[in-house]
């Protein structure tokens, strides 16, 4: 960092020391309910639900052999698997951002064209796993499913409109296939693979299993042993690990998962602070931001509210998972759910930083359409999800 | 001898041009490590999965994290190759 930064840090931290309006009631009320909105997350969001979510993107990130994917978005590969394969690998692919963008190039330029590269380039940051299983976690299932149909229809639907409008003056462009990934042949029997990974994502389920409303039946049974179904699938992937696994491979993953941890937990907890404090705490104390604000410009499912939420969406940055606190903030608010779904479907994928990236090298016309595509597409999805159900 | 270390700014990316830069310290060779983090240029070596490295504008890996010793094997191997060509 250099010395003139630090002074402008320094200058910023005073300026809001001696402007802090700490003597305010609605200040500390702010204050309070942004730890309090911390205190919730580590009890009941982060032991069970996050952790292992955590070690399963770091051993999807580890362990899914990539090359064996990038052959279906190749350029002999036939159009309708790409696309597919385009719109649900962005969970499997890129769980950072970072990522997204020389795949995206890849596909684009030596695989299978713009249409499965930009179906690709919506749903790799929207649709990753670590998110989708926090929004069902906090948000609810129902809000969870949605965003994962959404974002995967979204993907296939973006994809063909931009390849059926730009896809003809592209045919020069040479398609020579992807360089290998040199990854090394398959270790074990892919079933070994299967099992580790399947007790992973059992644990993730039966951990967060909730308590059902009513005492009887088939989810109430599960709910009477979850914490034993649990234990099993632990057991299980303690053997498998140490039993098919080389010490190499192992500590590949948990050194992965360390690093997505790292990433996007520090995020995370500036995302739930921030949210607390301007949102406040749903039935526990309120925030900066008045409710009224929020129920005039996103409250209900009326055409403006979706318009308002989805080119905000777009043009706010979120880093990863930090769009959840701050929805369950503007719900508690009066936020309609239709503009709900609107931002999860384009605040992710969509930022200023990243418009302008994608700008620069889609070139002003396909990148300025495929903007509008995801402004217009969250909008409309939105609107029908706030009005149907 | 020319090495691009291509990504854009991801942790991983970061460690492997670390790494390349410790390998090429212990060769007593002339070689350059430089870190790309242009797209276009990703683009054009046909790179898709970050980090990668590109050496004498040809990609040689993506996708690993090579270790020191690991970046240490390449660049030997390349500057055998290289001598071998002439």
């Amino acid at each position: 960092m250099k010395e003139y930064q630090k002074l402008l840090i320094l200058i910023f931290i005073f300026l809001f020391a001696y402007f802090m309006p700490i003597e305010k009631a609605n200040f500390k009320e702010s204050l309070i309910s942004s730890f309090y909105m911390l205190k919730i997350y580590a009890r009941e969001h982060i032991l069970f639900c996050l952790i292992p979510a955590f070690f399963i993107a770091g051993a999807i990130s580890y362990f899914v052999n990539k090359g064996a994917i990038m052959k279906y978005l190749g350029p002999e590969a036939p159009l309708i698997l790409s696309y597919t394969i385009a719109s649900v690998s962005g969970s499997i692919l890129a769980v950072c951002s970072c990522t997204v963008l020389p795949l995206f190039g890849g596909i684009w330029k030596k695989g299978a064209g713009i249409g499965p590269a930009t179906a690709f380039l919506y749903s790799g940051p929207a649709i990753n796993i670590l998110a989708i299983v926090l929004t069902a976690r906090v948000l609810g299932l129902e809000l969870g499913i949605a965003r994962a149909l959404g974002a995967v229809s979204f993907a296939f639907i973006i994809g063909l409109i931009m390849s059926f409008i730009f896809g003809k003056d592209e045919s020069e462009v040479e398609r020579t296939g992807f360089a290998p990934s040199f990854s090394d042949p398959p270790k074990r029997k892919p079933i070994k693979d299967l099992i580790f990974f399947l007790s992973l994502i059992f644990i993730l389920i039966f951990a967060t299993w909730g308590k059902p409303k009513e005492e009887i039946g088939f989810f109430n049974f599960v709910y009477n042993i979850h914490w034993y179904l649990t234990g099993f699938f632990l057991i299980l992937l303690i053997y498998s690990i140490f039993a098919w696994f080389s010490k190499d491979e192992r500590q590949g993953w948990v050194y992965e998962t360390f690093s997505f941890v790292n990433l996007i937990f520090p995020l995370l907890l500036g995302g739930v602070l921030v949210s607390g404090f301007l949102f406040g705490v749903p039935g526990e104390g309120s925030g900066i931001v008045p409710a009224s604000i929020i129920q005039k410009l996103v409250g209900g499912s009326s055409i403006f509210s979706n318009l308002f939420a989805s080119v905000f969406g777009a043009f706010m940055y979120f880093a990863t998972l930090t769009e959840i606190p701050i929805l369950q903030g503007l719900l508690g608010l009066g936020m309609g759910k239709g503009p709900a779904l609107t931002l999860l479907l384009a605040g992710p994928a969509l930022s200023l930083p990243s418009m302008i990236v994608i700008t620069s090298f889609m070139g002003r016309k396909k990148a300025f359409t495929y903007f509008a595509l995801v402004i217009i597409m969250s909008t409309f999805v939105g609107f029908l999800y706030g009005n149907l159900f | 001898m020319k090495v691009e270390v291509l990504g854009p700014g991801c942790p991983k990316c970061k460690k492997l041009y670390e790494n390349a830069q410790k390998a090429k310290e212990k060769l007593n060779e002339k070689i350059e490590v430089i870190k790309v983090e242009n797209m276009p240029r990703m683009m054009e070596l046909g790179m898709w999965s970050v980090p990668g490295i590109a050496i004498d504008d040809k990609l040689v890996s993506q996708g690993i994290v090579h270790s020191e010793e690991e970046l240490l094997q390449i660049f030997k191997n390349h500057l055998k190759e290289a001598r071998d060509g002439k």
